[in-house]
C-alpha cells in the first residue's frame, strides 16, 4: 500500500515517459539504464499504483539509488518531484520489507534525544573503536556522517575535539534559561535590529563544528543578535530513507521548540537543513504538495504559510542569504582562484545560487572560476556513499573532473555532507583539492579567528 | 530459450550488460510514447563487435533485435510490439574523432546530441539537427528518425548531415557508408538510412558534418493579431529570399498559457507570436532585419522586440522554451502529434486541428516549425480520465488524416514507428509499400529488426482521404507520355528484354543490342508550380532551360546547377546525381528533390516524398532513386525546391601557379562564417584576365547585395593575411561562366571525392597524372572532376587516380556515361548491398546493372 496516493497520482499523471530527466540525473549519467533515472523510477511507482506489479525486492534499487538530487524535477516540463515521490515509494518498501533495525533506533530513539546521541558521538570522537563507539559504527551513524566506510578509520581521528555546541560560550553566548531548555544568546557590538534563530544541525555539530562557528562568528560581525536553541536533527535523514514518521517527530519537535522563540529568521549554514526546514509545512502535510490551488506548481518546492510548520518554513533563510543582506568590509583580493559547488538542497531546492558566489567574491575576494555542470549532486546525499560507493565514486569523478577543469584548487560550497564528500573524493584521488565550507572560508577573510 | 541465449550473450557482453530481470525489463518496454511492448532481453553493448555477437546470438535463436538509443522517439520506434532483444545504445557513447579541418565528426551512437554540441561549440563548430530533445536524444535515434529541429529550415534535417554510417546488418555483417569525403560510388545509402526508424541494421558509428558557429545570431520576436497574419508574414519572409535560421510559432492557446505560466508579456488576445532569428554574416545581417521588420510591418505586425544580447535573447526564448511545460497548467499530459504540409496550408490546417479538438472536447496548443509546414499539435488530457485514451487516439487519426488531406504527409520528423504504420495505407499505395519492403528485405531478409514499424502487415490500400472528398491534390493524374512510359517497361518486362532509359542522351551509353530504349524526353510539362510553397513539381524530360524561364516569372530559381544544363533534362540529372560547384551553398539533388514518381521496370508507377520539405513518412526511396542511374526505375515526375533568386552574384578570381599557394587560404575560407555559393580551384581552363595562369581559384558569391559585399570584403581581407594578390571580379555573366566551368569539356569526367583539407592537394597530384586535363576541384565540398582528353587510357588513368585518392582518404568514380573500362570498385558488403537494391526494385534485371 502507498502512502499519500493522491499526491503520487497527481505527480505521475504529469510524466508522460519523455524523457528529459535523462540529461542530468547523476546517477543516469553514469550507469546509462532507464532504472537509474527518474522516468523507469516513476514508471515502476506507477505500476505499484495501478496494481499492474507488486512491490517487489528488485525495486530496491530503482528507489533507493536515487539521490533525491532534485535535478530531474529541474529538467522536467510538468516539474515531476521524482524525489519526493522516491521518499514515498521507500516508505512503502520498507513498510513492507522492514528497515534495519539499527537505522530505526538510530532514527527513532537517538536523533530525537541529543541528550543520548551526543555522549556516543563524543565517545567516538574520543575512544575510538571502544564500546559504544563500535555500536555507534555499527550503527551506520558514523558511515551516516561520514563518507566511506574505509575512510571512517581514517576520519575518526579527525573528528573534532569540541562540537560545536561545546564551542558556544567560548564564543560569547550567555545560557538564557528558557521553557523548552537552555538557549544561548550572543548579544552583537554594533545592533542591525535583525535577530537570528540559529539552527544547529547533526552534521555541522559533530563534524564540521568550525564551519558553523564561522557562520556564527560572521552573522554576529555583520551585527546580529543570534539565539541558539537545543533543536533537534531537522529530519532529513530519516526522510531520506522514507522513514517519514521518525522525519515528522523530529519536525514536530523542532516546529513546538522554534516557534515560540521570537526572531527575524531561522538561519543554518548547513544547506540541507535549510532546504528541509523549508518544507515543513509539506512535510507535515499542513499544505498540498501540488501547491495552493491543488493545481500542479512548477514553483520551487517551497511551502506556502498556513499551519505552524508552513509558518516556521517561512522565517527559514540559509545563513547566505542572511549574510549577502549584511554590509562586510571587502577585503583586497586574494589572487586565490576557487570554484563552487551548489550543494542540492541549496541551489536547486531552495535557488540559492547567486548569493554564495556573490559573498565568495565581494566577502571573500576570491576568484571565483565557474566550473561545468556546478549545481550537479556530487554524490554525497547523506549515506549515499556508503550504500551505493561504486556509484558514488562515479558521480563524485565527473564532479571532480568538472572542478579540476576550471584550474582552481580550492572548492568552496555550503553543506556539511558535500565537504565531506569531495573531500574524501580529492584525497582518494590524491589530488590536491581543499574542500570549504563558504562561512570559514569567509570568515578567514574577515579576519576572524576560529577554533581547531 | 529466453535462458539459453541470455547465457550465451553473458559470455562476451561485459558485466551487468545483459538484463533479464522481468522488472528491468519493464523499463525498456516504452518510449516518448503510451505504446508499450516487453523486450524479452536488453543488452548494453559498448562496441561494435560486441553488436555484431549479440546479431549473430539472436540469430542464431531466431529471435527479434529492436535498437533503441535514448527512448525519447515519439512514434514507438524503439517500442519492442514483438518482444525480443532490446539493444541499447546508451554505454556506447564515446566521441571517437573530431576532425575540425574536416568539418566531420566521427561518434558512437549513443551519443547525445546536446553532449556533440558542447564539445564542438567551444571550437566554433556546430551539428545542425537540433531536435528539441536533444539534450537526451542520441545521434543514433537521430539517423533512425532523420530527425529535424528548429535549424533545419535552414540547414536540413539528419538527412543533410550524416555523411556515413557503419551499421551491422541483420545477418551479422558490417556495412560502411560514406565517410569524411561526400561522395562515393553506389546508390546514395546513407540517404536511404537515415530515417531507417532501426529496421535496416544496427548503427554502431556515425561521420557527421560539422559547421562554423555563425560570426552573429539576431533574434527577433513579433506579435500578431491572427494567426493568418503570421503565417503570410513566415511566407513573406522565404519569399523575399530570405533565410531564417529558426521561424517558431504559438498560437492563441498557447500564447495564453506560456503567459499564465511564465509572464513572457504576451498579450493574451494575440493570435500568434514568432519567434525568428536570423544568422549569418553580422555585416550582411542588419539589412535582412530591417527587411524582416518590413515584411511584419505590412502584414499588420501588433509588436516587434529584438534581442541586442544574450539575456535580452534568453527574455525572447523564454515562452517558447517553456510552452512545454506552461501546458501543464491546461492539463497534465500531452502527446505531442507530429504532421508536415506545404507552408501554405498551415492557417487552413491549424484552424481544422482546433476544430478536431473541439469536436472531441481535448485541448490543443500549438508550437510548431512554421517555416517548413511541420506541425505538432500539442493534445492535452489527463491521464486519470478513464476514456481519455480513446478519444486522444481518435484526435491523434484525425490529425494525422486531416495532413493528408491538406497534400501533407503523416510525419514529418517523428517517423512512423508503431504509431502510424496503420495509416501508411493511406499515403501509399500497394506498388508503394511492396517497393518499401522489399528496400527493407534487401537489408533484413527475414524482418528480424525491429519488426511491427513502418509499413503494415496488409498493403492494401485504404482510399486515400482526398478520394473520399473527391479531389485530388496532386496534378491530373499521369500525362499521356508517362502511361506510354509505363507501358513499355510493362512490355519489356513481360516480354523479357532489357531496356534503358534516355533523357537528352547527355549522360547516355550506347544501349545493348535488343534493348527497348525508353526516351523520357517527351515527358516535358511543368505539373504544378507553387509559389507560394517553393516548391515545383515538373515531368522528368523537362529541360532547365525551359524551367527557368517559368521560375523567373516569380523571381524563383531551380538552385541545381549540373554539367550541360543547356541540353540535360531534369530526370536525367537526378538519376545522374549530378550538380554543379552551387551544391557548396545550396545541396545537392537529393537535398533539393521533396518528391518524386517513377515507373518500377515491371511497368508500376510509384509515388515517394511528397510536396512538403520535411517528411519521414516511409522509407526515403526518392533518395536512394535520385543517383541511381536508370538502374532501378524511371524517374518519370519530381518535386524540387525552389528559391528566390539572388540579389547579387557575383565571382571573385585569384590566379595561383599551384594550388598549395592557397592552401592556408582555403584552410581559412572554409573555417569561416562565409557561406560562399561555389568555391572551385580551375585548372587547364582559361578564365578572366590572366588566362595563361595554371590554376585559378573561382568563388562565387550569391545572395543579398549587403552580404555578397560582406564576404567580399572579408575575402579581400584573407587574402591580404595570407600574402596573395588581390582578388580580381570576373564581369559578364555570372551563370554562363559557372557553367563553362561545371561543364569542364566533353569526353568521360572522373569524379574524385576526399575529405575537404586534402582538395587541394589532390587536385594538384591529380593535374599530374595526364597532359590536357582540365578540372575543376571543390576545397569546400571534397569533390573533383577530371576531365580526360581525348584518347587517354581510362583504366589506368583511373588505376592511378584511384591510388592517390585513396591515400588522401577519398576514391574515385565516373560521372555517367561510365567508361567501358571503368575500374570502379565498391567494398564487398557495399556491393552486396547495392546487388540486393538492384533486385529488390528490379528483379528481373530489365534496366542495366549499376555501374560507377
Ligand atoms: C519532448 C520531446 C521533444 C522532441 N522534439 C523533437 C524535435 O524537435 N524533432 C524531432 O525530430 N524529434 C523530436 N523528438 C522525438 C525524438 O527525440 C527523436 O525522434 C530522436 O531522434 C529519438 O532519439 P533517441 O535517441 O531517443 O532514439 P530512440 O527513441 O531510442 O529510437 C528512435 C529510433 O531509432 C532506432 N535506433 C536508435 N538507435 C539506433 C541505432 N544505433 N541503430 C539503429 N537504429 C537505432 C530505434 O529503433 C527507433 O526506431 C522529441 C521527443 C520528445 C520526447
Ligand atoms: S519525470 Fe519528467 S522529465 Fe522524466 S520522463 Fe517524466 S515527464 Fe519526462
Ligand atoms: S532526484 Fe536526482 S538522482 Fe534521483 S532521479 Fe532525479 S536526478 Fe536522478
Amino acid at each position: 500500500m502507498l502512502p499519500d496516493q493522491a499526491f503520487i497520482e497527481n505527480e505521475l499523471s504529469r510524466c508522460n515517459k519523455c524523457g528529459y530527466c535523462m540529461q542530468s540525473c547523476p546517477v543516469y549519467r553514469a550507469e546509462r539504464r532507464e532504472a537509474n533515472v527518474a522516468r523507469g523510477r516513476n514508471r515502476l511507482l506507477r505500476a505499484v499504483l495501478e496494481g499492474e506489479r507488486e512491490l517487489s525486492r528488485e525495486m530496491r534499487e530503482p528507489f533507493f539509488d536515487c539521490l533525491l538530487c532534485g535535478a530531474c524535477t529541474n529538467d522536467c516540463f510538468g516539474k515531476v518531484r521524482t524525489k519526493d515521490l522516491m521518499v514515498r515509494a521507500r516508505e512503502a518498501y520498507a513498510e513492507d520489507f522492514g528497515s534495519p533495525l539499527l537505522r530505526r533506533y538510530l532514527f527513532h530513539n537517538l536523533l530525537p534525544a541529543p541528550q543520548r546521541l551526543t555522549p556516543l558521538m563524543r565517545l567516538a570522537s574520543l575512544g575510538k573503536r571502544t564500546g559504544l563507539a563500535r555500536l555507534a559504527e555499527r550503527m551506520g551513524l558514523l558511515r551516516w556522517l561520514s563518507p566511506n566506510l574505509e575512510v571512517a578509520d581514517a576520519l575518526v581521528p579527525t573528528m573534532p575535539k569540541a562540537f560545536l555546541r561545546d564551542r558556544l560560550a567560548g564564543m560569547g553566548f550567555r545560557a538564557v534559561p528558557h521553557a523548552a531548555g537552555t538557549l544561548y544568546r550572543w548579544e552583537p557590538d554594533h545592533a542591525t535590529g535583525l535577530r537570528v534563530l540559529y539552527f544547529i544541525g547533526c552534521g555541522t555539530n559533530y563534524q564540521l563544528p568550525r564551519s558553523g562557528e564561522a557562520a556564527l562568528r560572521l552573522l554576529h560581525l555583520g551585527g546580529c543578535q543570534i539565539t541558539v536553541a537545543p533543536n533537534n536533527c531537522c529530519g532529513l535523514p530519516p526522510w531520506s530513507y522514507g522513514d517519514t514518521e521518525a522525519a515528522r517527530l523530529l519536525a514536530r519537535r523542532n516546529v513546538e521548540l522554534l516557534s515560540d522563540l521570537d526572531c527575524d529568521a531561522i538561519v543554518t549554514e548547513c544547506g540541507s537543513c535549510s532546504g528541509f526546514l523549508k518544507e515543513y509545512g509539506e512535510v507535515l502535510g499542513e499544505v498540498s504538495p501540488d501547491g495552493p490551488d491543488g493545481a500542479s506548481s512548477a514553483a520551487p518546492l517551497q511551502s506556502v504559510a498556513r499551519g505552524p510548520g508552513g509558518e516556521l518554513s517561512s522565517r527559514v533563510r540559509d545563513f547566505t542569504e542572511v549574510l549577502a543582506t549584511l554590509s562586510l568590509p571587502r577585503p583586497v583580493a586574494t589572487g586565490t582562484p576557487l570554484t563552487y559547488h551548489d550543494p542540492c538542497h541549496l541551489g536547486r531546492s531552495q535557488g540559492v545560487r547567486e548569493q554564495p558566489r556573490k559573498l565568495l567574491v565581494d566577502v571573500g575576494g576570491y576568484e571565483l572560476r565557474e566550473m561545468a555542470e556546478a549545481d550537479r549532486c556530487c554524490g554525497g546525499a547523506g549515506s549515499y556513499n556508503i550504500t551505493h560507493p561504486e556509484l558514488s565514486r562515479a558521480i563524485l569523478g565527473r564532479k571532480l573532473d568538472n572542478a579540476g577543469a576550471t584550474g582552481a584548487q580550492l572548492i568552496a560550497t555550503a553543506c556539511p555532507a558535500c565537504i565531506l564528500q569531495l573531500g574524501w573524493g580529492g584525497r582518494e584521488r590524491g589530488e590536491g583539492f581543499t574542500v570549504r565550507h563558504v562561512a570559514e572560508l569567509l570568515a578567514e577573510r574577515q579576519g576572524l579567528e576560529l577554533g581547531p | 530459450m529466453t535462458t539459453d541465449l541470455a547465457d550465451n550473450l553473458r559470455t562476451f557482453l561485459p558485466a551487468g550488460a545483459v538484463l533479464e530481470e522481468p522488472l528491468q525489463l519493464a523499463l525498456y518496454a516504452y518510449d516518448g510514447t503510451v505504446y508499450e511492448g516487453q523486450p524479452d532481453l536488453v543488452t548494453l553493448p559498448e562496441t561494435t563487435e560486441q553488436v555484431m555477437a549479440i546479431v549473430r546470438a539472436c540469430n542464431a535463436a531466431g529471435v527479434p533485435i529492436v535498437p533503441r538509443g535514448g527512448g525519447t522517439s515519439l512514434s514507438g520506434g524503439p517500442v519492442p510490439v514483438q518482444g525480443g532483444v532490446v539493444v541499447s545504445f546508451s554505454r556506447m557513447d564515446r566521441v571517437l574523432e573530431l576532425d575540425y579541418a574536416n568539418q566531420r565528426a566521427v561518434v558512437q551512437p549513443g551519443v547525445i546530441n546536446q553532449d556533440l554540441q558542447n564539445l564542438v561549440g567551444q571550437q566554433g563548430y556546430f551539428y545542425a539537427p537540433d531536435p528539441a530533445s536533444q539534450s537526451v536524444c542520441t545521434l543514433g535515434g537521430n539517423v533512425g528518425e532523420n530527425s529535424g529541429g528548429p535549424h533545419c529550415l535552414k540547414y536540413g534535417v539528419t538527412a543533410n548531415h550524416v555523411l556515413g554510417v557503419e551499421m551491422v546488418l541483420a545477418d551479422g555483417q558490417v556495412l560502411r557508408t560514406g565517410g569524411k569525403a561526400l561522395d562515393w560510388p553506389g546508390y546514395d545509402l546513407n540517404g536511404l538510412i537515415v530515417g531507417h526508424e532501426g529496421t535496416f541494421g544496427l548503427v554502431t558509428e556515425i561521420t557527421c558534418r560539422l559547421m562554423p558557429l555563425p560570426e552573429r545570431v539576431v533574434t527577433m520576436l513579433a506579435i500578431f493579431g491572427s494567426l493568418q497574419a503570421a503565417s503570410q508574414t513566415v511566407s513573406d519572409i522565404i519569399a523575399a529570399g530570405i533565410i531564417p535560421a529558426t521561424l517558431e510559432m504559438m498560437d492563441n492557446p498557447m500564447i495564453r498559457a506560456v503567459e499564465q505560466a511564465l509572464q513572457a508579456g504576451y498579450p493574451l488576445d494575440a493570435g500568434a507570436v514568432l519567434i525568428i532569428e536570423l544568422d549569418g554574416m553580422a555585416a550582411g545581417l542588419q539589412d535582412q532585419v530591417a527587411r524582416v521588420r518590413s515584411i511584419g510591418e505590412a502584414n499588420g505586425v501588433t509588436e516587434f522586440r529584438q534581442a541586442c544580447d544574450e539575456a535580452e535573447r534568453a527574455l525572447l526564448w523564454k515562452g517558447r522554451k517553456g510552452a512545454f511545460g506552461a501546458v501543464v497548467n491546461i492539463a497534465p499530459s500531452k502527446i505531442c502529434t507530429d504532421i508536415s504540409v506545404p507552408r501554405t496550408k498551415l492557417p487552413e490546417t491549424l484552424a481544422a486541428v482546433m476544430d478536431i479538438g473541439r469536436r472531441h472536447g481535448v485541448p490543443i496548443a500549438n508550437v510548431f516549425h512554421a517555416g517548413d509546414g511541420n506541425l505538432h499539435p500539442l493534445v492535452l488530457y489527463d491521464p486519470r480520465d478513464p476514456d481519455i485514451a480513446a478519444k486522444v487516439e481518435a484526435v491523434d487519426a484525425e490529425i494525422t488524416q486531416l495532413a493528408l488531406q491538406q497534400g501533407g504527409v503523416l510525419t514529418g520528423e517523428h517517423g512512423i514507428g508503431c504509431c502510424k504504420r496503420k495509416h501508411m495505407t493511406r499515403m501509399f499505395g500497394p506498388a508503394e509499400l511492396r517497393a518499401m519492403r522489399r528496400v527493407r528485405e534487401a537489408f533484413d531478409a527475414k524482418g528480424r529488426l525491429n519488426p511491427g514499424k513502418v509499413l503494415p502487415d496488409d498493403l492494401t490500400s485504404d482510399p486515400p482521404p482526398w478520394d473520399e472528398e473527391g479531389k485530388k491534390p496532386r496534378g491530373n493524374g499521369p500525362s499521356a507520355a508517362t502511361v506510354a512510359v509505363c507501358e513499355r517497361l510493362a512490355a519489356a518486362y513481360t516480354e523479357g528484354r532489357k531496356a534503358v532509359l534516355r533523357g537528352q542522351g547527355t549522360k547516355s551509353s550506347p544501349p545493348p543490342e535488343g534493348a527497348e530504349v525508353v526516351d523520357l524526353a517527351a515527358l516535358d510539362r511543368i505539373v504544378s508550380f507553387d509559389h507560394e510553397n517553393l516548391t515545383v513539381t515538373v515531368e522528368a524530360g523537362l529541360g532547365f532551360a525551359a524551367l527557368d524561364a517559368v521560375l523567373a516569372e516569380r523571381g524563383q530559381m531551380l538552385a541545381l546547377r549540373p554539367r550541360f544544363r543547356a541540353q540535360a533534362t531534369i530526370g536525367g540529372t537526378l538519376a545522374a546525381g549530378e550538380s554543379g560547384p552551387c551544391r557548396l551553398l545550396y545541396g545537392g539533388p537529393r537535398d533539393l528533390v521533396t518528391g518524386l514518381q517513377a515507373v518500377l521496370a515491371d511497368g508500376t508507377m510509384v509515388s515517394f516524398g511528397s510536396t512538403c520539405v520535411k517528411n519521414v513518412a516511409g522509407y526515403a526511396l526518392e533518395k536512394l532513386l535520385v543517383g541511381s542511374r536508370g538502374t532501378l526505375a524511371a524517374i518519370v515526375e519530381v518535386t524540387l525546391r525552389t528559391l528566390p533568386r539572388p540579389q547579387t552574384m557575383r565571382t571573385l578570381a585569384l590566379h595561383l601557379e599551384a594550388p598549395s599557394g592557397a592552401e592556408d587560404l582555403l584552410a581559412a575560407l572554409i573555417a569561416s562564417p562565409l557561406r560562399p555559393a561555389a568555391v572551385e580551384l580551375v585548372h587547364g581552363m582559361p578564365i578572366g584576365a590572366t588566362a595563361d595562369a595554371a590554376w585559378t581559384l573561382l568563388v562565387g558569391l550569391e545572395g543579398f547585395a549587403a552580404e555578397v559585399q560582406a564576404m567580399a570584403d572579408h575575402l579581400a581581407r584573407m587574402a591580404r593575411d595570407h600574402h596573395l594578390p588581390p582578388w580580381q571580379a570576373v564581369d559578364g555573366d555570372y551563370l554562363g561562366l559557372w557553367d563553362r566551368v561545371t561543364d569542364l569539356a566533353p569526353g568521360p569526367v572522373l569524379k574524385a571525392s576526399c575529405p575537404l583539407s586534402a582538395t587541394a592537394k589532390l587536385a594538384h597530384e591529380l593535374s599530374g597524372l595526364a597532359e590536357g586535363l582540365v578540372l575543376r576541384a571543390g576545397p569546400g565540398l571534397g569533390l573533383l572532376h577530371l576531365a580526360l582528353p581525348p584518347a587517354t587510357d581510362v583504366a589506368a588513368f583511373q588505376h592511378g587516380a584511384q591510388m592517390v585518392a585513396e591515400h588522401h582518404g577519398g576514391t574515385t568514380s565516373w560521372l555517367l556515361p561510365v567508361p567501358e573500362r571503368s575500374v570502379t570498385r565498391l567494398p564487398d558488403t557495399t556491393r552486396d548491398v547495392v546487388l540486393r537494391l538492384k533486385s529488390a526494385l528490379d528483379p528481373e534485371s530489365v534496366l542495366p546493372p549499376p555501374r560507377f
